[in-house]
């Protein structure tokens, strides 16, 4: 239970974080407008999760 | 060819990326900042009964720091007596029972017995509205000293970020009855609970456990229903309170209200007046008001609709005896919903202290596998043990549960509920003079 408490909770954050960072790079490193654009879209929903849904 | 399209493309760079990631921060700032308030649970005040403050993670402790968790409010006398646990908002769209259990948190005093109140059951669903049935998220009552206070409408199910996905059927734990898919969140149908499951599940493990750590007489659970559906004016009642709930019955008709007493059919499971019942030592009753605002029928929500409870819609299909249920022309008040649950709660409790031992009716319907099926094993209760402790009851020689300085049904009706709202905690000579009074 507890593993699958913690599996559950963290690693899922993690995950959500991992992807955030590299959409951020992305955000900082694309050329294209269009691409920087995307990014931040991307963005809203797992930072919205990351920050105020855990 | 493709070193023009490039060139063309080639129009972001750092600077576009960091006004990009301002502008994104802002947006989640504004956007979060509203989205946040959504979880303030509105304040209740402690009055001059309540001796000390539980959360509900207590009991289960998974949901120590979950938007499950929810204080319970604890009104000890301090003397021998029984226990009953008052449970409001199982179902946050319907605030009838909400504010019948914040009147015992901010009145009631004790003398005989404990109380125990949770105002917010399912904490999770006042954190957001049902989608696509334009409720109000709000709604506000003002107290004698002028100032206002607002209380959450909230879903009738646990917040879906707390709980996702619903699944395409939700199987009932542990009796494996089929139920709709969006039901998995409704708590008054995760009774009686699994330390596993999901945040409803977890939630109703709570209330399980706290019947069981306190050794809970009674509980009841307040519900409100749409009035063209069947089950309101009426409390549903486990079989070992059959005898009680019709004396209640009789006494509320003494005071002009009438309550319809109905037996808690035997399949039916996850609602918490069949299975606290079966899987608890208390006997479980769920009381039922009826709303308009939450009814399929009604016309416009506002938030007069919730505390006025008049509908033109509701009083059309009156007029032209579409409803089978009682509704009245004149509207139903939240004072006649919150007043009929309050009246109810005090009603059993005099009842129960007066009736003693034969307040519990015999009861062997328990489910035949008790030890395998029910939580039971996490509660290191052995299977023969707790059917011995079902039958019985609570042990003690003492089970009276005497509850003061209530308002009457007719006083909530003639003064409105707002007069018995609080603006802060009870000072500490407020509670002596409660007290000295009360004894």
């Amino acid at each position: 239970m507890a593993i699958q408490y913690i599996i559950m909770k963290y690693a899922y954050l993690l995950m959500v974080a991992f992807f955030s960072v590299l959409f951020i790079y992305n955000l900082f490193t694309q050329k294209s407008l269009a691409k920087q654009i995307g990014c931040a879209i991307l963005l809203i929903p797992f930072l919205l999760r990351l920050f105020l849904l855990h | 060819m493709s070193e023009n399209n490039s060139a063309k493309k080639g129009c972001g760079n750092f600077l576009t990326g960091l006004i990009l990631a301002a502008a994104l921060g802002a947006a989640i700032f504004t956007v979060g900042k509203e989205f946040r308030y959504q979880f303030n649970v509105e304040p209740i005040y402690k009055g001059p009964g309540v001796t000390s403050v539980k959360m509900l993670s207590d009991y289960n402790p998974f949901l120590k720091g979950t938007n499950g968790d929810s204080k319970v409010y604890v009104l000890d006398s301090g003397k021998p007596g029984g226990t009953f646990i008052i449970m409001g908002g199982s179902h946050p769209t319907e605030p009838g029972g909400l504010l019948a259990a914040v009147l015992f948190v901010e009145n009631a005093v004790v003398t005989e017995g404990k109380v125990m109140v949770v105002p917010h059951s399912n904490n999770s669903g006042f954190s957001t509205c049902e989608p696509g049935l334009g409720h109000v998220p709000y709604f506000h009552i003002a107290t004698p000293s002028g100032k206002v206070r607002y209380f959450r409408y909230g879903n009738r199910g646990a917040n879906p970020v707390d709980q996702f996905p619903d699944p395409d059927m939700y199987l009932h734990y542990p009796s494996g009855q089929n139920l709709a898919a969006d039901e998995i969140r409704n708590l008054d149908r995760a009774h009686p609970g699994n330390p596993h499951g999901l945040l409803s599940q977890q939630i109703a493990y709570a209330f399980n456990r706290m019947c069981w750590d306190e050794g809970a007489d009674m509980i009841i659970d307040h519900h409100e229903a749409p009035p063209e559906k069947p089950l309101v004016n009426a409390i549903c009642v486990h079989q070992k309170g059959i005898d009680l709930t019709s004396e209640m019955a009789l006494a509320l008709e003494e005071q002009d209200i009438k309550m319809r007493v109905e037996i808690s059919p035997i399949p039916l499971h996850g609602f918490s007046h069949r299975e606290l019942g079966d899987y608890t030592p208390a006997i479980a009753f769920l009381s039922e008001t009826p709303n308009p605002s939450q009814g399929s029928a009604r016309g416009v929500t506002y938030e007069e609709l919730i505390i006025d409870g008049k509908d033109e819609v509701y009083r059309h299909l009156l007029e032209d005896n579409l409803l089978k249920v009682d509704y009245k022309s004149e509207g139903v008040t939240l004072n006649e919903r919150a007043g009929r649950n309050v009246a109810t709660d005090l009603s059993l409790a005099e009842i129960y202290s007066d009736l003693g031992e034969d307040a519990r009716n015999e009861y062997g319907g328990y489910p035949k596998a008790l030890g395998e099926l029910n939580p039971d094993a996490a509660l290191k209760i052995d299977g023969a043990k707790a059917l011995e402790m079902l039958a019985k009851g609570p042990e003690g020689e003492n089970r009276k549960i005497v509850i003061t300085n209530m308002p009457s049904y007719d006083d909530i009706m003639q003064n409105g509920i707002g007069r018995y709202l609080r603006d802060a905690d009870a000072t500490a000579e407020e509670i002596e003079a409660v007290k000295k009074a009360a004894d």
